[in-house]
């Protein structure tokens, strides 16, 4: 009798594991780090809001083969059609010039857009995710002569931070974290406005948000930082 | 048949003199430092890409920043970087700081870095701008402890002539990094740096040996050249 209780149990246990909504894929319950590579296209200048896009090529099964977005709130920025007045307005405003390096840094965040840039992944599988970033590019004055030439526009690094909200779906869903990313952008013929394309590394670091924060005191990091 | 050879000649001899040499590389970085020492100095290895192996450094610039007073509650040099480098924002799910190394149009001196592989090959410049993000994890507008151990680090880099040897000499660049930035010694506030990874190295660099300009060097950056070369 107690022999067929425990085979009765065995094989619940086994189909539990087999109807498990869980994928291979899955999230770990406490969370995860993800690295990714992805590129894409998008056009500051002419498109409004500007958008680059793109497609997540190498990384990890949980993103791969996912698509991505950025998006930047531009209504504080002269309008799309008249774009050299909207590439003056953004460098003329934002872009700092760093003497010792040659360079020129333009940070696109709540400061120079009316809200905080916001991106998005979506995978055909697993779900999305969204959140905030900061976006900061840099270009090299090459001949240092002070001025961004239109061949120095041709290419430029990029860099930021985000985070992630807790809004995702699928897998992703109840989520939050924090991420990096960086990379180049290329841009063909500057003067005539052609769209920006962009390659990079991101790094993910994902929480199960479902579960509550750790709670700490202020106290706390007092002391630790004593 | 003469003439045809030497104007051949000519030709190719001016055309490698105009060429510039591109150059991609990657990186991946592990090391440990903390924004307690003075300087805030990172050091730590060059854990994969087509620089490693080899060892790196990045050292911020702490010009004002003040030192802890032992006998009060606050970490006084941590508030003093909180508040001049840090702001929040609150955006409701996203609520966090975003810390700028140097402040935008502060015009203070920007991070420096380093790289030096086994094979003896150097790179250096500055960081046009360090983004170190902390995120809010309950909304509570107060940066604590365990929000801090888990950061996120971004930048972009420049690559000075003048810093460049090995294979690099002659060569000037521009790159980026991204990674994390975590507590690991909650005692003495040590930090690791990862920018990811042995197997896949985001870190980049693209570096050209024409139009380079000699990068301005200051006293702290060849103090530090001298006692880590």
């Amino acid at each position: 009798m107690i022999m067929k209780g425990n085979i009765v149990t065995i094989l619940f246990l086994a189909m539990g594991l087999l109807l498990s909504p869980l994928s291979a894929n899955a999230l770990p319950p406490v969370g995860v780090t993800l690295q990714f590579d992805f590129e894409g296209m998008g056009n500051a200048m002419l498109a409004s809001p500007p958008e680059y896009e793109g497609d997540i090529i190498a990384g990890d099964a949980l993103v791969l083969g996912g698509t991505w977005w950025i998006r930047i709130d531009d209504s504080t920025w002269p309008p799309s059609s008249t774009p050299q007045a909207r590439w003056d307005y953004l460098f003329n405003n934002f872009a700092t010039f760093d003497p010792l390096a040659h360079a020129w840094t333009i940070v696109l965040d709540e400061h120079s857009c009316a809200t905080k840039p916001v991106w998005r992944i979506d995978h055909p599988v697993n779900g999305m995710m969204t959140g905030t970033l900061v976006v900061v590019v840099s270009y090299s004055d090459w001949d240092v002569d002070g001025v961004l030439d239109l061949n120095e526009r041709m290419f430029g690094m990029f860099s930021g931070t985000l985070l992630v909200m807790k809004y995702g779906t699928g897998e992703f869903a109840g989520y939050c974290g924090n991420g990096a990313y960086n990379g180049s952008l290329t841009n063909d013929d500057p003067a005539n406005w052609v769209s920006d394309f962009v390659e990079g590394s991101c790094l993910l670091n994902l929480e199960n948000c479902q579960v509550g924060t750790r709670e700490t005191t202020w106290t706390a990091i007092k002391s630790i930082f004593k | 048949m003469s003439c045809i050879i030497v104007l051949c000649v000519m030709i190719l001899a001016a055309a490698s003199a105009d060429a510039t040499t591109f150059r991609t590389e990657r990186f991946a970085l592990r090391g440990t430092g903390s924004f307690m020492e003075h300087s805030p100095f990172f050091y730590g290895q060059i854990i994969g890409g087509t620089l490693f192996p080899g060892t790196f450094w990045i050292v911020f610039d702490d010009t004002g920043w003040p030192v802890d007073n032992p006998v009060t509650p606050e970490n006084e040099r941590m508030v003093y970087v909180f508040a001049h480098y840090f702001h929040y924002h609150n955006t409701v799910g996203a609520e966090g700081w975003d810390g700028y190394f140097p402040p935008t149009g502060s015009g203070e001196p920007a991070p420096r870095w380093r790289f030096c592989t086994v094979a003896g090959d150097t790179l250096g410049g500055s960081c046009t701008q360090i983004t170190i993000t902390v995120r809010d994890s309950n909304a509570n507008g107060i940066m604590e402890g365990s929000e801090y151990a888990s950061k996120v680090i971004s930048g972009n880099l420049v690559a000075y002539i003048n810093y460049g040897g090995g294979c690099f000499q002659s060569f000037c660049g521009q790159g980026s990094f991204s990674g994390t930035l975590n507590v690991v010694n909650s005692q003495t506030m040590e930090e690791e740096l990862y920018v990811p990874s042995a197997t896949s190295a985001s870190g980049r660099l693209y570096m050209r040996d024409d139009g380079c300009t000699v990068g301005v060097e200051s006293s702290s950056w060849g103090q530090i050249k001298s006692i880590y070369r």
